[in-house]
């Protein structure tokens, strides 16, 4: 991990990339921001009641949940599809 | 005479004008040339729009009734859209001043808008063909090996798609002789052979090769450029002919998922765009499926908004290629210092693909969702909420935030070029505008919108849905479980046909070969065996041309007779 590198350590290697989870103190406080926001969003649901077309579109959070859920599966299946059809930068030019 | 002249023009299928006034484009200098360009548009344009719906050109050739102009209510729309999409073309490509795409440009948006006028399929097999014909200097143009190989394979399936066509119409055409463009029965021959035709140019799954493959590989205003006509004019196809066919519901529900988890590991950007943009078409495609008023106005709505950001989308990432030189995820990032304006035309590309409210496409693909639960499709409601946060993932998050954010590489470039930024920030304009007064689209759409976009509910939903899976990217980057991009070829449909079908054909005639090389490596062996046998026995020293006594030979003769004679008093 970057942050527990010792200083003085060029930052020349590309390999922590990926797990480079160092936020900018903006990040941070944008992260903050949206969090805030989420829990706004996730209270108003039990404020107002939104009509949908089925029983569980009507269920408070259905969104919120479904939302996030969704998202981490992409990104899972993508992870998943990955093993199965990545294949070398080069693939057709061989 | 020049009243005559505009009679002339005014009677002609809309975008023909674009067609034949590209033809001038190469011999212009610089300005003229743009001039000429958006005069034509412009024209074309207001021709379009003065013409009312039913068929008002009709021609016979070779014994065919052909419907040269013919509108009903789903043409504006597309029509607008596509003049709108050439005109912001022509700007953008400003700054590349290439002769070749200017001019193939146009005339494939000119093919493209002419093709939606077309009454009846034998004109709209000419159509069809040249917009393959006129955009495939797109990717022609630089003509490097790579860019040779992608013209040829997209060449191929459009043709292919083009031939379905033919064969569907001929189809057509021995059944009873009509052609005009109408609902068909895909279980028919021709009505099957029009869906494959249309399929191809929509890119269904496994037809949608072409699309990842072929694309990206196009010049920087190539790429967009194509995005823009060919996928779309499909789209018009399929509500005109399978409006209500069930099968489009699932075949769009399948598009909406599948490019959505590849382009979480594509680490091209731009083609992570075409991902994205066949994802897009599921969403037309499942409301074409539905058929509804509701659902139809969502598939055209959703197509008019669509292109106006998929095009910014691909804009914002042209201008980063021009800049850096790629594309790519994995040498991208931190642009937003140097090229901050394209950064947030991207982001309002982004927000719009997303369905933010307030932005165009929360007021278009609201429409085709609400008709799939409307009509009890609730599966097929769950994939494409589920496809609107991968939508939000891939074109959402990934795209800018890979390119302008994430990682700086410590690019010190300058920002796009002025004609790109104009371009740009049009497009932007128009996905706001469409998204704060969504009656500017839908009064164009073929049926009064009385499903209200604005409700709290449905505004509150959609920001939580995205808001929540904006968390779930933060969270995921937070912990460093977000996967990284990595530099690879990502097998698609294409695969099919440049590895798989190599492969069979290699494996069916590998054998033949091999019987082949047999026969004929052992057939030379015994010819050269029997031409050394001969040449040993023929030459002088040889066993044929050996001199001999006249005795020795009289002997021979002798002993011969002396045999005969004994066989024949045997014999008696």
């Amino acid at each position: 991990m970057k942050h527990s590198e010792p200083s003085d350590t060029p930052d020349t290697n590309d390999a922590h990339d990926a797990h480079d989870t160092t936020m900018s103190p903006f990040a941070k406080k944008l992260s903050l921001w949206l969090v805030g926001i989420s829990v706004v969003l996730g209270l108003l649901d039990f404020v107002i009641h939104r009509h949908g077309y089925s029983k569980i579109e009507e269920m408070p959070l259905f969104f919120a949940v479904f939302g996030f859920l969704a998202f981490l599966a992409v990104v899972a299946g993508g992870v998943i599809l990955r093993v199965f059809i990545s294949r070398s930068k080069d693939y057709y030019d061989e | 005479m020049m009243s005559s002249f505009l009679h002339t023009i005014a009677t002609l299928p809309p975008g023909l004008l674009m067609v034949l006034g590209a033809l001038f484009v190469p011999f212009l200098p610089k300005m003229p040339r743009r001039i000429w360009m958006f005069g034509l548009i412009l024209a074309s344009a207001t021709h379009a729009w003065s013409i009312d719906y039913g068929q008002h050109l009709t021609a016979s050739f070779l014994g065919l009734d052909l419907i040269l102009v013919r509108a009903n209510e789903f043409t504006k729309p597309f029509m607008v859209v596509f003049h709108i999409a050439a005109a912001l073309n022509i700007i953008y490509s400003i700054h590349a001043n290439c002769r070749t795409t200017e001019t193939s440009g146009l005339a494939y948006a000119g093919t493209a808008v002419a093709a939606l006028y077309a009454g009846d399929f034998a004109t709209l097999f000419v159509y069809w063909e040249l917009t393959a014909v006129t955009s495939v200097f797109l990717i022609l143009k630089g003509g490097s090996e790579r860019r040779l190989g992608a013209a040829l394979r997209y060449l191929l399936m459009q043709v292919v798609s083009g031939v379905l066509l033919l064969g569907g119409a001929a189809a057509l055409w021995s059944q009873g002789g009509d052609l005009t463009i109408g609902a068909l029965d895909p279980m028919s021959l021709a009505g099957g052979l029009i869906f494959f035709a249309f399929g191809i140019k929509a890119a269904f799954p496994f037809l949608n090769g072409w699309l990842q493959d072929t694309y990206p590989e196009a010049s920087i205003s190539g790429t967009l450029i194509l995005s823009c006509f060919s996928t779309k004019l499909a789209i018009y196809m399929l509500v005109q002919c399978f409006a209500g066919v069930e099968a489009l519901i699932y075949i769009g529900a399948v598009m909406t998922l599948f490019p959505a988890f590849y382009a979480v590991i594509e680490n091209d950007l731009r083609r992570v765009l075409t991902f994205s943009l066949n994802n897009q078409l599921g969403f037309m495609v499942v409301g074409i499926g539905i058929g509804t008023e509701l659902s139809l106005n969502g598939t055209a709505a959703h197509a008019f908004a669509h292109i106006i950001y998929k095009s910014v989308l691909f804009m914002a990432m042209g201008a980063v290629k021009l800049r850096t030189g790629t594309t790519k995820a994995t040498e991208l990032g931190g642009l937003w210092k140097s090229m901050p304006l394209t950064t947030i035309f991207c982001i309002v590309g982004a927000v719009s693909i997303s369905s933010f409210p307030m932005f165009s496409g929360f007021v278009t693909k609201s429409l085709t969702i609400a008709s799939t639960a409307q009509e009890g499709y609730l599966v097929i409601w769950f994939i494409l909420i589920f496809a609107s946060a991968a939508v939000l993932e891939h074109s959402g998050i990934k795209i800018p935030y890979f390119a302008f954010f994430g990682h700086d590489r410590g690019y010190k470039v300058k920002e796009a070029p002025a004609s790109m930024l104009v371009a740009m920030g049009i497009g932007s304009l128009l996905c706001i505008v469409i998204g704060v007064f969504p009656a500017s689209v839908y009064f164009m759409l073929p049926y009064e919108v009385t499903y209200d976009v604005w409700s709290v509910g449905h505004v509150l939903g959609e920001f939580q849905l995205l808001i929540f899976a904006i968390l779930a990217f933060v969270l995921l980057m937070a912990r460093g479980l977000y996967p990284p991009e990595i530099d690879a070829t990502v097998l698609n449909a294409d695969w099919l046909y440049r590895r798989l079908a190599p492969r069979i054909i290699m494996a069916i005639f590998r054998p033949i070969w091999a019987a082949y090389q047999l026969i004929i490596v052992g057939a030379r062996s015994i010819l050269f065996d029997l031409i050394r046998i001969s040449t040993s026995s023929f030459k002088t020293t040889g066993f044929v041309s050996n001199t001999m006594s006249s005795s020795f030979a009289a002997a021979v003769f002798l002993a011969i007779f002396a045999f005969m004679l004994a066989f024949r008093f045997l014999n008696m």
